[in-house]
């Protein structure tokens, strides 16, 4: 499987709560390849996130392998997960996660902080990518000016403009209404005509639907 | 501009930016570096300054004199001196010590002279000093008008005068060269007036500087007419001289020639110590030490205000990380790595104790200038004194921001995202 930009097998993870070990994930296999729509789909509490984040690599499993683009997670330190996470993988979250303080450029602009990239490449990369969710007239504006479907269509473009391997969406449309939702929902689609690879967590059939393929979770396993 | 340093202007720019957003905090937080700054460029001003002016009036005694003092003795005292023999400061010192130290270069003994100055209008009473030809070179003296006694002068017991500067002036018709001063019942001729004499020492002198601009000097030997019933040849109670001052050619010979002197005078006054030794350099070596306790205590101090003013800014700080926890979080998923987040939180300590160094530069001139204008303290700001507090002020950021900083880097960016 050395082909799948995502590659996992037997993944674990255990939380402490308490004194007592918690099995979120119990063992997960899951491939996939790029240019894939994959959407996992799960109530609350299936251990959906916590897949989301150790795919995302911002958590390690506690046992399993996780190989990330030829990358095995489980031995690269946390450095190197930072630039693996930073030239890589783009995060869209339910709660949108913008930084109240920095107008919607600076929001953009932000993963280029920590990739090192030339100042002239990062405008161009920043401007194109806000106007691929069609924000090119509100770069000036603060998430707080924004309505929320604005202020998702932001996080994508945050993610979008490092142009990355893989976009892993935590409920994107969680707190959108339905208008916005349909509006995201078409943003992904058309990212992924263009050839993105997309991972996208929920719990909503109709989000779910968009995908590719669908993965069932429950419990800490696909069903 | 290099892609290195946009970022680092970037770092600092956020950081400045996220401070200002709380602008009462972030000022309230830095007030005690300011007065920890304010105070340690106070202190280190007030000290350069005294320093200073010790240095100057030591170098105005001179630091390649070694000057011997007639001591007033008590009654007590005069029996036994009598006992011994011994009289004071006399010009057999001079010869002895002419002879038996080679590295004096000029010697010269003075008499303070009390006697009033007669025939003018204003009643003046300037000092009156008898000395020898050497007085002036030992003193650093100038003579701009006419000359300054010669030896001829007295051995011969020539009645000239020199006048200082001011004194000459105010002096008006009497004090120039050519005219006539009477000094008690005496008529001396003026021969010399000195230059203008840079007296550098102000109220808190700590060592004795004569003002040269006032003052009167007549040859050696010649006052004696002026107590002619108390100096016979007998009267052991009052002393040739009051004051000699050696010379020597390099200052490293100080030490050594006044250990020979301390040997010669003790045998020539027959153990009698009716002298005082006092060595310039030796005052200079005292105050250094003095100095370097007053340093001690002034690092101490300002330690313990930056102390306080840096466990405000960490105080802050912390407030700021746990505040901004979900911000971290977003930063960390979106590629920042720990030591990223490290150079974020220290670049906006730094930012603040910074410009708390700044503001209290700004306050510690306003209040050296307030010392200066109130207590009528020397002070003297110095690269130093502007240096120091700014260089701790900014050790006191990366100090004191570490703590936060670090501890922000360390949050679980899952638990810092999820954050509310």
């Amino acid at each position: 499987m050395t082909d799948s930009l995502v590659y996992a097998t037997g993944l674990k993870k255990e939380y402490i709560v308490g004194a007592s070990p918690v099995l979120v994930l119990k063992s997960i296999d899951i491939s996939v390849k790029m240019g894939e729509f994959v959407a996992i789909m799960g109530a609350s509490g299936s251990g959906k996130s916590t897949l989301m984040h150790i795919l995302g690599c911002l958590d390690r499993p506690t046992a399993g392998k996780y190989m990330f683009n030829g990358i095995d997670v489980l031995t690269t330190s946390d450095n190197a997960l930072s630039q693996v996470r930073a030239k890589n993988i783009g995060f869209v979250f339910q709660t949108f996660n913008l930084l109240a303080d920095l107008n919607v450029y600076e929001n953009v602009e932000l993963p280029f902080h920590y990739s090192g990239l030339g100042s002239q490449q990062i405008k161009a990369r920043v401007m194109r990518s806000v106007e691929e969710v069609n924000l090119q007239h509100r770069v000036k504006h603060k998430p707080s000016e924004l309505s929320g479907g604005e202020k998702q269509r932001v996080a994508i473009a945050r993610a979008l403009a490092i142009e990355p391997k893989l976009i892993l969406a935590d409920e994107p449309t969680g707190n959108l209404d339905s208008e916005s939702s349909a509006e995201i929902l078409k943003l992904f689609k058309l990212i992924h005509a263009q050839g993105s690879t997309i991972i996208i967590v929920t719990h909503d059939r109709e989000v779910a639907v968009q995908a590719q393929t669908i993965k069932q979770m429950k419990d800490g396993i696909f069903v | 501009m290099s892609d290195r340093v946009k970022s680092q202007l970037r770092t600092i720019l956020t950081a400045t930016r996220s401070l200002l957003r709380h602008k009462l905090r972030s000022g309230l937080s830095i007030l005690g570096i300011v007065c920890g700054v304010m105070a340690v460029l106070a202190m280190i001003s007030i000290g350069e300054g005294a320093r200073e002016e010790i240095l100057r009036q030591i170098e105005q005694l001179g630091t390649k004199n070694i000057i011997l003092k007639t001591i007033q003795l008590t009654d007590e005292q005069h029996k036994i001196a009598r006992e011994k023999m011994s009289s004071g400061l006399s010009r057999y010192d001079i010869a002895r010590i002419r002879e038996g130290c080679k590295s004096v270069k000029l010697i010269a003994g003075s008499k303070d002279v009390s006697a009033t100055i007669r025939g003018l209008r204003k009643e003046i009473s300037p000092q009156i000093i008898a000395c020898q030809s050497n007085y002036a070179a030992v003193q650093n003296l100038a003579v701009i008008n006419g000359r300054f006694i010669a030896d001829q002068d007295v051995v011969s017991k020539n009645q000239v005068c020199i006048l200082g500067n001011s004194l000459s002036k105010r002096m008006g018709f009497a004090g120039n060269l050519g005219d006539f001063v009477r000094i008690d019942n005496f008529s001396y001729k003026v021969v010399g007036i000195l230059g203008r004499y840079d007296r550098k020492s102000t109220k808190t002198s700590v060592v004795s500087v004569r003002d040269y601009n006032e003052i009167i000097f007549i040859p050696l030997g010649t006052e004696k007419g002026f107590y002619p019933e108390k100096l016979s040849q007998n009267n052991l109670t009052v002393s040739e001289l009051d004051k000699i001052v050696v010379q020597v050619h390099e200052s490293d010979q100080v030490i050594s020639t006044s250990s020979i002197m301390e040997r010669i005078l003790e045998v020539s006054h027959n153990g009698m110590r009716d002298y005082q030794m006092v060595i310039p350099q030796e005052l200079l070596r005292k105050s250094q030490a003095t100095q370097k306790i007053f340093n001690i205590v002034l690092g101490v101090i300002a330690g313990i205000s930056l102390l306080v003013g840096g466990i405000g800014v960490m105080n802050i700080m912390l407030a700021t990380v746990s505040e901004r926890t979900r911000e971290i979080g977003i930063r960390r998923a979106v590629g920042a790595t720990q030591h990223h987040i490290i150079v974020q939180f220290l670049t906006e300590a730094v930012i603040l104790t910074f410009s708390g160094g700044v503001a209290g530069i700004a306050a510690g001139f306003l209040a050296v200038r307030l010392i200066t204008a109130y207590a009528e303290w020397n002070t003297a700001i110095t690269l130093w004194s502007v240096s120091v507090p700014l260089i701790m002020s900014i050790l006191a950021g990366v100090f004191f921001g570490l703590y936060p900083a670090v501890k922000a880097s360390r949050m679980d960016p899952i638990a810092a995202l999820r954050y509310e």
